[in-house]
């Protein structure tokens, strides 16, 4: 008994002096010791979750496959803790055959388990022996256990903590090496933490992001706020886009996905978000945007260009018409001409003859000048005479003004061009337009002749004089208008002002009437070409100017420009 | 569906930031308003294009855009599809009051030059 008490004693001594599992294997060779065994193990399941075994005479426990423990506990279970003999056995893998063995469970419960049993080469265990076992198992049991169970506790606990190092490992390297940028911020929208992609696609410094305001990263810092609003009210955003500003100033357009981070009491802790570079697909965008508009924009200058084109044509068809008519009067007007003469030189001989027969025969020629009512005849004669020869003279200078406003052919030479005529001729062709609705006062200045498409020339006039003759029109009122054109030259060019006293521009529209296809018209009266296509051929083909004013209520002036000495070298038209 | 059923279906959806149409002799006036993203933009193309077809060719559509306050890529692509198909029916789209937010991403995107451009006096930006 005293042998019992200071093994166990010792045993006491052993654990205490030493919190590993060296105080296992310590244990089982003072157990060897005290029982006179030839052989002695300690089995147990330890804190680790592994299966272990303490040999007798070793330094370290040894670790056991599952099965191998089956094979070594399966003779020592049962019995709880009374101690059982068994024999002849071979402790599995290790040592010889021993005849006789004592085994006894140190506990069995919660998970763990632990067994002693001491092995005899020869001879049998007593009673007091395996009474004696089973004291020590009984002494040691809660020992042995006990230090399981803390051993176990601490494994879980270093399993967890190395799971959350795992765990907070994996979600760094998530941020760290996503290719997105990863932000958070907090519910000021304050950048508390951004991830190196982040840092890379604004080219900043880890300072420079963090401790400011979100919206001071975007282009558009007002852009935020539609994506806050979202993230405060529904939690989230999704697939917003925004545009990043770079530190070297270039844009980024971004996709972000956001949602808000809430405490316990729903309050609102931070914003969590992934920012995507869509620059790419923008730039590709872009260049699809950019592709149609301009093959809209040709599209639509080539429809301009053609139905100019078509105007022109219309236009110098009708002065190759009105030049063929001229033509075509030019030849009987000729003869015509040359036939009242000859004719009014007949009728005054007749008349002369007439007069000498009246002297030598005055009683009969009396008899039927009253017949016929001769005295009248001759009176007449003069006026008649006279009157045509001012329609022929008017018919000769109409005919003359068609062949010179008529040079509108497209290749058409640069040539000496007289403004003042041009004018003149062109008044002729739209005088049956103006003289219904308006006077014209002309005050034409001394001007040197011009180089220039006089035919191109011409139109412009005609259009800006039809132009004011329909304006006056429109206002109905009683007596006629006034259409005043003046020719001065400033400087090295002949400037031509033509004024009306119509309704005027208003301003809203003043920049858009040399607008192709811009009219005010009633649809069908006006292609609204005819401004357009005056301010080409005055400002592109001949290097000049054309602009429109219209003050208050007095009308509208229209002030043609044109180089006297010709369109500078690269006007276009030709 | 006619412009009048669109603009009603549109604006059922987006009340808080409604779209209109006026007509005057100056053209067809559209009035945008709020966020142009991804999902408006969508909802609005239609009424644009009933627009456009309101309009003459040589005619004017004006696009308000004084009361727009963000606009994504997919409104940008809206106004340049519009602007191809107002130039290819000889119809003149003219941005109003643009913003200077909207202004800096077209500008960005090197689209602003393609646009005909107005502003009204007295309108201040968003």
């Amino acid at each position: 008994m005293t042998r019992l008490i200071a093994a166990t004693s010792e045993l006491f001594r052993a654990f205490a002096s030493d919190e590993s599992e060296k105080a296992n294997v310590e244990a089982v060779n003072i157990i060897f010791g005290f029982m006179k065994a030839d052989a002695a193990a300690l089995y147990y399941f330890s804190g680790s979750k592994e299966y272990r075994f303490c040999l007798a005479g070793t330094e370290f426990p040894i670790a056991l496959t599952e099965e191998r423990w089956k094979e070594c506990v399966r003779r020592a279970e049962g019995g709880g803790g009374t101690a059982r003999r068994f024999g002849p056995w071979t402790v599995p893998g290790f040592g010889e055959e021993m005849a006789c063995w004592l085994g006894a469970e140190l506990y069995h419960a919660g998970g763990g388990v632990g067994y002693i049993i001491l092995g005899r080469k020869s001879g049998d265990w007593s009673d007091e022996e395996g009474a004696a076992l089973s004291n020590i198992a009984m002494a040691v049991a809660p020992i042995v256990r006990a230090r399981a169970d803390r051993e176990r506790a601490e494994f879980v606990r270093r399993q967890v903590e190395a799971n959350l190092v795992a765990s907070d490992r994996r979600l760094r390297s998530f941020i760290e090496d996503s290719r997105d940028m990863i932000y958070f911020a907090n519910a000021a929208d304050i950048v508390t933490g951004v991830n190196a992609a982040g840092l890379e696609l604004l080219g900043r410094e880890r300072h420079e992001v963090i401790g400011h305001p979100f919206a001071d990263l975007a282009l558009n810092p007002q852009d935020r706020e539609p994506l806050l609003r979202r993230v405060r009210g529904d939690g989230f955003a999704s697939d917003y886009e925004i545009v990043l500003r770079r530190a070297d100033g270039e844009a980024i357009f971004c996709l972000e996905t956001s949602h808000c981070n809430r405490g316990a009491e729903g309050e609102f802790l931070e914003i969590q978000g992934i920012v995507k570079d869509i620059s790419e697909r923008i730039k590709d965008e872009r260049e699809m945007w950019k592709t149609n508009l301009e093959l809209a924009e040709a599209n639509m200058k080539l429809q301009r260009t053609q139905s100019i084109m078509v105007q022109q044509e219309k236009l110098a068809s009708i002065g190759q018409l009105a030049a063929g008519v001229a033509h075509e009067i030019n030849n009987p007007l000729g003869f015509l001409k040359s036939n009242h003469a000859t004719l009014e030189k007949y009728v005054r001989s007749v008349v002369e003859a007439w007069r000498e027969l009246r002297r030598i025969v005055p009683e009969a020629a009396a008899g039927i000048e009253g017949r016929l009512g001769l005295a009248e005849i001759f009176e007449d004669i003069e006026p008649l005479f006279s009157d045509s020869d001012d329609g022929f003279a008017r018919i000769v200078r109409i005919v003359a003004s068609l062949k010179n406003f008529s040079r509108a052919e497209s290749d058409e030479a640069l040539a000496p061009y007289d403004v003042n005529a041009g004018i003149e001729s062109t008044l002729v062709v739209a005088w049956n337009e103006i003289k219904y609705v308006a006077e014209v006062k002309k005050d034409f200045g001394s001007i040197p002749p011009i180089s220039a498409r006089g035919g191109e020339i011409n139109q412009v006039i005609l259009n800006i004089l039809v132009n004011a003759a329909q304006a006056i029109g429109s206002l109905k009122r009683e007596g006629k208008g006034l259409i005043a054109i003046s020719t001065r030259v400033r400087g090295d060019r002949a400037v031509i002002s033509i004024s009306d006293d119509g309704p005027g521009i208003p301003k809203d529209i003043q920049s858009k009437i040399f607008d192709p296809f811009f009219t005010t018209k009633d649809p069908g009266s006006g292609t609204g070409l005819g401004l357009s296509i005056s301010y080409d051929i005055v400002v592109a083909k001949h290097g000049g100017s054309l602009t429109a004013s219209s003050e208050g209520v007095a009308g509208a002036t229209f002030v043609v420009e044109l180089p006297i000495a010709g369109p500078p070298e690269g006007a276009g038209g030709d | 569906m006619g412009l009048a059923e669109l603009l009603a279906a549109y604006n059922a959806a987006h009340g808080p930031d409604p779209a209109a149409v006026t007509r005057s002799p100056d053209g067809v006036l559209v009035l945008l308003s709020g966020e142009l993203d991804m999902r408006v933009s969508n909802d609005l193309a239609p009424i644009l294009d009933a627009a456009l077809q309101d309009c003459s060719p040589g005619g004017r559509l004006l696009l308000d855009l004084s009361k727009v306050t963000y606009i994504a890529s997919m409104g940008v692509g809206l106004l340049t599809n519009l602007m191809g198909k107002a130039e290819r029916q000889s119809i003149r789209l003219v941005l109003v009051d643009i913003p200077p937010r909207v202004r800096k991403i077209m500008e960005v995107l090197g689209l602003m030059a393609f646009f005909n451009e107005e502003r009204r006096e007295g309108v201040e930006p968003p």
